[in-house]
């Protein structure tokens, strides 16, 4: 189980950093190359730079706007999805109830849902919530289902024999057998709620802010810089929050496979 | 149907009457126990042995409650196995440790207390029950030789230390009767003799019944009062042998020639029930 490597190559090591160095040189090096034969295709990355650094405190505002849209539909989309897999993996009815409207919620475009959304809501945030939170809805679910049947049969068998309450199985045994399951989910979901924020901005622009808007906008009067500014912006916060899940995964799953791992 | 058995000490005897138990669909059943009769004494450590597929889990899980037989009847000191579990008469162990990964040694332990609080007052109306009340978490790991690991996670220890957390867990609540399902059979020789000892400490400390599923002869044989043998397709017990050694029993201390003499007999039983032992 334990991964001899890590100790042999530490972060200092050439080896470890320098694939990373390289691929990132190599591809800003094509990028400029392209951008300074075809203006069209690429603004060039200073000016992107230049963008960001003379306009911080605006592209910090409306990065702000999609980050809370995407954290607020984001919790949305948990608490829901937390409660249906809850209520589906503890009563077969209400499983065959609501599984298939899941589905059916999950098969259709939330992007084609998002202009019905708009004229039903307006142009305030309740369409964005409402986008993120749906794209978030179904991986957290699944993932929750599988996590919350996942017990290991003996140790439900030390449970039955005790005679424990379902809501004792499902408090000590389900819910913290499903962290790990939960944290994939997060994985995705995390990065995935800035996707539904800024589709609901495209849909929506010109009313309030938001990165959506500013690229949406942007494109229309052909300022390439601009959009590539607002597009390093959201890169940015999705990986911020990838890192958020990742150092939450190792707070809490300490005592999991894939934690172990690591620390070796 | 269950049937009453009013046989005199009931209250103070594990009872299995003509109990026998089928899988699969109506038409294609397959027989895992044909009419077992089984009883054992408060305070006795009984082994079951046979080969795979001789029913003897099976039997156990029909004690636990986990499983219901088709006809016949099982008594837990005078209760149902459902009124005994509700009243955590029952320990049951498996044959993983089946810790909580998420939990210490400690809390792992601490888990069957935590669970079924109300047992307590069931227990107390029940007539089979001799009320110990339960015993000291930190006490049973350190009779295990485990107090320096209570903050432990599981997977920081070994398997046999993990095995030994689940005994300590499975002794927590005092249960009138433990049943255990091949515990051991994971364990590398040493461990598995070093694990017996203690075992057999603590159920000499505690005064516990024990049902010991096991498939080694070697393991019945130093361990129990009486050896229950089975008989595959379908189970049934093939004979009862008492293990007529003074205790207590540690490796090394017990002449082994006796236990020798007891490990050929038990051979020699299973295999005129049909079974080639190894």
């Amino acid at each position: 189980m334990s991964a001899e490597w890590g100790t042999t190559r530490s972060r200092w090591n050439p080896l470890f950093w320098l694939p990373t160095v390289v691929a990132v040189v190599i591809a800003g090096l094509l990028w400029e190359w392209i951008a300074i034969g075809n203006p069209y295709l690429l603004p060039r990355l200073g000016q992107v730079g230049l963008q960001l650094v003379t306009n911080t405190s605006y592209y910090l505002e409306n990065a702000w706007v999609t980050l809370s849209e995407a954290l607020i539909g984001l919790v949305i989309g948990l608490i829901s999805a937390f409660i249906v897999a809850v209520l589906v993996t503890e009563s077969g009815i209400l499983r065959r109830a609501i599984m298939p409207l899941a589905v059916i919620l999950n098969v259709t475009p939330v992007v084609a849902l998002a202009p019905a959304l708009v004229v039903a809501f307006g142009f305030g945030p309740a369409p964005k919530l409402i986008v993120t939170a749906l794209i978030t809805f179904f991986p957290i679910l699944m993932n929750l289902i599988i996590g919350l049947n996942s017990v290991s049969p003996p140790v439900l068998q030390v449970f039955t024999t005790l005679h424990a309450s379902r809501l004792a199985v499902l408090g000590r045994l389900r819910l913290p057998g499903s962290l790990p399951y939960l944290f994939a989910a997060l994985r995705v979901v995390f990065p995935l709620s800035l996707v539904g924020a800024v589709v609901a901005e495209f849909i929506a622009p010109g009313a309030g802010k938001g990165l959506g808007t500013v690229i949406s906008v942007a494109s229309a009067n052909s300022r390439l810089a601009v959009v590539y500014a607002a597009i390093a912006c959201l890169a940015a916060m999705g990986s911020l929050l990838l890192l958020v899940v990742i150092l939450l995964e190792r707070r809490v799953l300490r005592w999991h496979e894939s934690q172990l791992s690591r620390r070796n | 149907m269950v049937t009453e058995i009013d046989a005199p000490g009931s209250d103070d005897r594990l009872v299995v009457s003509g109990a026998a138990k089928s899988y699969g669909r109506p038409g294609a059943q397959r027989p895992a126990l044909a009419d077992v009769d089984f009883s054992m004494n408060r305070g006795q450590f009984v082994s079951i042995i046979g080969p795979s597929g001789c029913g003897k889990s099976t039997l156990l899980r029909l004690m636990a409650g986990l499983e219901h037989p088709d006809t016949g009847s099982v008594s837990i000191f005078g209760s149902t196995p459902a009124e005994a579990s509700a009243a955590k008469m029952i320990g049951f162990m498996p044959q993983v440790p089946a810790l909580l990964p998420w939990l210490s040694v400690l809390e792992n332990v601490r888990i069957p207390l935590k669970v079924n609080r109300r047992a307590d007052a069931r227990r107390r109306e029940l007539p089979g029950h001799r009320p110990p009340g339960t015993a000291d978490p930190v006490a049973l790991l350190t009779e295990l030789g485990l107090a320096d690991s209570v903050r432990a996670l599981p997977h920081q220890l070994s398997g046999g230390m993990q095995q030994r957390v689940a005994i300590a867990r499975a002794f927590a609540t005092q249960a009138d009767v433990l049943l255990m399902d091949e515990p051991f059979s994971a364990l590398d020789e040493f461990t598995r003799e070093a694990t017996q000892d203690q075992l057999l400490k603590l159920w000499q400390k505690l005064v516990t019944t024990v049902v010991f599923v096991t498939h080694s002869v070697s393991e019945a044989v130093v361990l129990s009062d009486t050896v229950v043998v089975m008989s595959p397709r379908p189970g049934r017990i093939a004979a009862v042998v008492p293990i007529d050694v003074p205790r207590p029993r540690r490796h090394g201390l017990v002449e082994a020639k006796v236990l020798h003499d007891y490990q050929d007999l038990i051979r020699s039983k299973l295999q005129s029930a049909g079974v080639s032992s190894s």
